[in-house]
């Protein structure tokens, strides 16, 4: 009986957290972003702003999971997050939640989004007016890009494995963050997330919870220093062995605790 | 003046020393990004690469069509002739 009403009350709860961001990401997308569009004095102001109410509306979004018991959220690994600066934030990406947990934390990160989304009816003008970074630009526009916000001490959030975790497949990373980071010199920030219960993964619906409140983690882990690598081999050499050595901790991380 | 094979020779050792190529999965028909695993911050390294190597300037427009080790070796072949 216990169960089944805690069910239902979560079901509410996540029907309740879907509307919520829906509207919510209307709302500011009708309204908040046109009003800092037009109020800020140039672009970078304007992606700045845009940026942290990104942030903002997530960390409000967050909490109001928490409070309505839909999610527990542990995160540990704020500290060490709040104190980097012009480094590599890469993520595995277990669930739909993790942008939304991890720029709930961030007060005003950059990241590369891929290119769906810039026609999105919903999310275009989201990401448009934060300015992301497509992730179909040539690639010597993207590393100049990206070095311009290291050179600010903007920190840049990535996911190297390119989509949601497939759950019980071994890890395999692009070498994407390893370019970015061998060519802007930018050191890396490694952060693990967990859920359990596995839910929201690729393809399922919003409807379909787990039987238990979701718990998610977030454990932030050593910083890699990215000159290490750069010293002893080509840069090339560097980011694939920089992959792989990621590709492996990553794996060892998530499947031994 | 170099040769068809030199260049391939040149090329071959090029893609080892950077990429970690085995050599054995090179061959003129071998493609750059899906055969080798390259990507296009690789081709940009390479492109410096065979400049070096050839001495003449390499536009990356020029590099926008090739495709396979083929590709490379006849562009480099026309390059060094001109």
């Amino acid at each position: 009986m216990w169960a089944r009403l805690n069910y239902g009350w979560r079901l509410l709860g996540t029907a309740v957290g879907f509307a919520v961001f829906s509207v919510g990401g209307l709302l500011m997308a009708l309204m908040l972003f046109p009003l800092i569009a037009m109020t800020a004095p140039d672009t970078a102001t304007k992606n700045s702003r845009i940026r942290r109410l990104i942030h903002a509306g997530f960390r409000g979004f967050v909490r109001l999971l928490s409070i309505l018991g839909v999610i527990e959220f542990n995160q540990s690994g704020r500290k060490q997050l709040l104190a980097c600066r012009g480094e590599i934030l890469i993520a595995n990406h277990p669930s739909l939640l993790d942008v939304v947990l991890l720029m709930s934390l961030l007060p005003e990160a950059q990241c590369v989004v891929k290119h769906q989304l810039w026609n999105s009816r919903f999310l275009g003008s989201v990401v448009r007016g934060a300015g992301y970074i497509r992730n179909d630009i040539p690639a010597d526009q993207m590393i100049e890009k990206c070095q311009l916000e290291f050179d600010q001490g903007t920190n840049m959030v990535l996911f190297p494995e390119g989509t949601r975790t497939v759950p019980g497949k071994p890890i395999k990373f692009q070498r994407g963050f390893a370019n970015i980071a061998t060519l802007c010199g930018a050191d890396l920030q490694p952060i693990t997330i967990r859920c359990t219960p596995p839910t929201l993964l690729k393809g399922e619906r919003w409807y379909e919870i787990p039987d238990e409140k979701m718990k998610f983690s977030l454990v932030t882990h050593d910083k890699i220093l990215t000159g290490d690598y750069l010293d002893d081999d080509l840069r090339t050499i560097a980011a694939r062995r920089l992959t792989r050595d990621m590709e492996q901790f990553y794996q060892e991380k998530l499947c031994n605790g | 003046m170099l040769t068809r094979d030199e260049i391939f020779t040149a090329l071959s050792d090029a893609l080892e020393e950077m990429f970690e190529i085995s050599p054995a999965d090179i061959s003129l028909s071998a493609t750059l990004f899906e055969d080798l695993d390259l990507d296009s911050i690789d081709a940009v390294d390479l492109v410096i690469k065979l400049q070096q190597l050839t001495g003449k300037k390499i536009s990356p427009e020029d590099f926008k069509t090739v495709r396979t080790v083929g590709d490379i070796v006849d562009q480099v072949s026309a390059l060094v002739q001109s």
